[in-house]
């Protein structure tokens, strides 16, 4: 039976254990749990027993009574039937309290301060972890201080509690092979959000969330992250799944996150990957990162200016996929020549037999391979254009620099993952 | 391949490693006052304190490192984990008092050295509080930070002018060597401060939170190793140069240094005329810089240790604490040296010998953290490195006794 309703760990821990003649059995050390439930259920106690000495795991099936004071047997102290502790099983003080979780509600990452059993049925269930300072204070032995100090003025220590269905559990510190709730949470989550948590957790964890991920998901998260994270990724995980993921990045994020690895390992995995990938990727790293050269994708869409509307979109139809943006189309004279530009707009509000060359524009906005980055980002906010295509010397087309890619130059830089800047 | 970019960005982390960053930037403004005054003092006679320092800073920086390396966490992380809320609640509380007292220094610093320049003290802080706070929490201080680092090595000028100070060599390797004490509470002082200069409480943070953030496995940890122990030692040379100086140069002449233009002088036979100005400049950069990594890598070692929001990506109302003890800090730093009647050269020495009358507590955590075989497996700290670490926190805690009983007594200077 259990004589509570809720209660928190805390005041729990060191309660006496008690045969059912009254006697002294044991101390309470900790709480085994069973994983799998949203609410997981404890399924015993550690207990320190006064006459082996040692912690021994008493099941719930052995126990009478749990109170807030007191832990009551089911039979005499001889009789009581103990199993011993497993390495790999779950303990609540040892595994969670004052460890990491995530909150996936929230989106962050937070501490443990207090668990929160609740009695649901006839069993007990890990309910709620407190996150806040009432929790703080209550292991302080402070809380009844400040609860009638604050009282005076009509209020109390405010009380911060995650539900556990809600709470996405890390595995770092954790023995090796035990058992864990697989990350179905966090990988629902935005991408951006999941960088927040990446970038939040120790080292082991971010290889493993990430790792974790789909290689969709893992590669829009991975854009999302500051450099330093970025490379630490791409330098732990495992190369198979490194190489799903950049297979899923658009060229000029994956020049980005090469440039800033050590040069070995960005080199065996431009070997590994897709030879038309890499030669795209290649051609980007061939510029200095900070100009527009640099920051290009090499995948975007030109048409020969001799086409039709009609032809046009149906080439699109089969080229588009691979392109980082299809808003603009590029269009090319005879010698390969950037002639004009073309909104997907203005295409598809002319009629299917037009030729390109009469409703393209001719004076197309273009930059050098060399400009700063810096006065990219000017010129696409000037014109306030959405990609502006890179040209060589002989005003033939190597890339477009899309709007996302200066963001940075024009908005505040707060987007990105800065959070140890320092170290 | 982009080779160009690849090799500036290695090649600076090559050379530079969080340790040896790290070592440069822990020859701030405590540091040098310390070791100026000690070799303006006590001539070559701290010289072998430091050389027992200098083994001290190699052990427990590498055990610290390789803590980082193990676990993965950073030290306030295993201190909450392993300890609880209340021992954590008193670590970081001796935190907190080591780092408020070294952010003094680093504004005291910034004061004096401002202040060979003609620039005073009420006009130099108030606008280097606002300067940094703005370039930290404005995330562009990254760029700058190298520029501050670079500047740091002007503290190498004192390694020429050591040797051109012509000092007494043989003196200087038995004073090495061989100990001499003097029951005098000012070496005592002086002694500690030493010790708390050159291992400081934050730094243990600082560089296993670097550690960790460059995802530094044990696999790669015994080449980064290095880098922490060439760190340590450069630290302690260009001490050893600066102790050198001090006793050839101010020593002979009874400078005691009571402001921070006397301590400059060492520079003289290396820079001549220019010894105040390239002092200066030096004391400037490395305080700046403390007075940058400080503040806020105490406020990001207490939030996590308590599970706060933290970072400066974050807006004030995501992250309260965080950003009120950050600015608190900077504040409370600045706003201490402008306090009437205070004597920048005492503040430092006394923020230094606060650090190394708090760095033992520190110390034993950390001594419990390394020889836990669940969290350290197989690389635990070894028995000579435990017997060295334990000395240190030993003779600290033997030494402020002594204190304590010398200035009971009232015999303090």
């Amino acid at each position: 039976m259990v004589l509570f309703s809720e209660l928190f760990i805390s005041e729990l821990k060191g309660d006496p254990v008690l045969d059912r003649l009254q006697e002294p059995v044991g101390r309470v050390q900790d709480y085994v749990i069973a994983v799998g439930e949203v609410f997981p259920k404890v399924t015993g106690l550690l207990v320190r027993v006064y006459d082996k000495n040692e912690d021994m795991v008493l099941l719930m099936g052995e126990i009478d009574l749990v109170g807030k004071q007191f832990v009551v047997t089911k039979t005499v102290r001889d009789r009581i039937v103990y199993t011993k502790p497993r390495p790999d099983e779950l303990l609540l003080w040892r595994d969670l309290m004052d460890k990491q979780i995530v909150d996936t509600e929230g989106a962050r990452v937070i501490r443990v301060n207090d668990l929160k059993l609740g009695k649901i049925g006839q069993d007990v269930r890990l309910i709620a972890a407190d996150v806040g300072v009432r929790g703080l204070l209550r292991r302080l032995g402070g809380l009844d201080l400040f609860d009638t100090v604050l009282g005076v003025f009509g209020k109390k220590v405010p009380d911060t509690l995650i539900g556990w269905d809600h709470v996405e559990q890390l595995k770092t510190g954790r023995v090796k092979g035990m058992i864990t709730v697989p990350t179905k949470h966090v990988s629902e989550m935005h991408p951006a959000d999941i960088a927040n948590i990446i970038s939040q957790v120790h080292s082991e964890e971010k290889t493993a969330i990430f790792a974790s991920l789909s290689d969709k998901t893992a590669a829009e998260s991975l854009h999302e992250l500051e450099p330093k994270i970025q490379a630490l990724l791409l330098m732990t995980v495992d190369t198979k799944k490194a190489l799903g993921v950049l297979e899923k990045m658009p060229v000029d994020e994956l020049a980005d996150v090469l440039g800033d690895i050590p040069p070995e390992r960005a080199e065996e995995l431009l070997r590994l990957m897709k030879p038309r990938k890499a030669a795209q990727v290649r051609k980007v790293l061939a510029h200095p990162e900070e100009t527009a050269g640099g920051l290009m994708t090499t995948e975007f869409v030109t048409i020969p200016r001799s086409l039709t509307v009609e032809q046009t979109i149906e080439r699109m139809r089969s080229m588009a996929p691979d392109a980082e943006t299809i808003y603009y189309l590029y269009v090319t004279d005879e010698s390969g020549k950037l002639a004009g530009v073309l909104s997907l707009r203005t295409m598809i509000v002319s009629p299917p037999r037009t030729v390109i060359s009469d409703i393209m524009v001719k004076d197309v906005i273009s930059v050098a391979p060399e400009m700063n980055q810096r006065q990219v980002a000017e010129v696409v906010s000037k014109y306030n254009l959405l990609a502006v295509p890179v040209v060589d010397k002989e005003d033939r087309m190597l890339g477009i620099v899309t709007v996302d890619d200066v963001i940075d130059f024009i908005l505040p830089p707060i987007s990105r993952r800065i959070r140890h800047m320092l170290g | 391949m982009r080779s160009h970019r690849f090799r500036r960005w290695w090649l600076f982390l090559a050379i530079l490693g969080p340790g040896v960053i790290s070592a440069i930037a822990g020859n701030d403004a405590g540091g040098t006052a310390t070791y100026s005054v000690a070799g303006a003092r006590f001539g070559f006679e701290m010289l072998w304190i430091l050389f027992l320092v200098g083994i001290a800073l190699v052990v427990i920086q590498e055990m610290c490192s390789r803590m980082g390396a193990v676990t993965g966490k950073g030290l306030s992380d295993l201190i909450r984990e392993e300890f609880g809320v209340r021992w954590t609640l008193f670590a970081m509380l001796v935190l907190l008092v080591a780092n408020i007292a070294v952010t003094i220094s680093e504004f005291a610093g910034i004061a004096a050295s401002l202040e060979i320049f003609g620039i005073t003290r009420y006009l130099s802080v108030p606008v280097m509080v606002a300067v940094i706070w703005f370039l930290m929490t404005r995330g562009t201080y990254r760029g700058i930070e190298r520029v501050f680092i670079a500047m740091c090595f002007i503290y190498f000028s004192y390694i020429f002018s050591g040797f051109l100070a012509r000092p007494d060599w043989g003196m200087a390797v038995r004073h090495t060597f061989v100990p001499s004490f003097q029951l005098d509470i000012n070496f005592v002082l002086l002694a500690i401060a030493m010790v708390g200069t050159t291992i400081t409480p934050w730094m243990q943070f600082y560089l296993q939170s670097s550690v960790v953030e460059k995802g530094i496995k044990i696999k790669q940890y015994r080449y980064y190793k290095w880098d922490v122990i060439i760190g340590s030692i450069v630290a302690v040379v260009i001490a050893f140069f600066i102790i050198i100086a001090c006793a050839a140069v101010l020593h002979p002449r009874g400078i005691v240094v009571h402001e921070a233009k006397e301590a400059a002088l060492a520079l003289k036979p290396f820079a001549g005329g220019y010894a105040a100005a390239l002092f200066a400049v030096g004391l400037f950069a490395s305080s700046t810089l403390g007075a940058s990594i400080l503040p806020l890598s105490s406020s990001y070692a207490i939030c996590e240790a308590f599970g706060w929001e933290n970072g400066i990506s974050k807006k004030f109302g995501e992250a309260p604490i965080f950003y009120s003890l950050y600015t608190g800090l900077i504040l409370l730093g600045g706003g201490v040296v402008l306090l009437p009647n205070i004597h920048l050269i005492d503040i430092m020495l006394f923020s230094q010998t606060t650090n190394g009358v708090l760095f033992p507590f520190i110390l034993i955590f950390m001594l419990m953290l390394v020889n836990n075989k669940r969290l350290m497996g197989e690389h635990t700290n070894s028995q000579a490195n435990n017997l060295i670490a334990w000395a240190v926190a030993l003779v600290l805690i033997i030494m402020t006794g002594l204190l304590l009983i010398a200035s009971f007594n009232g015999k303090i200077a």
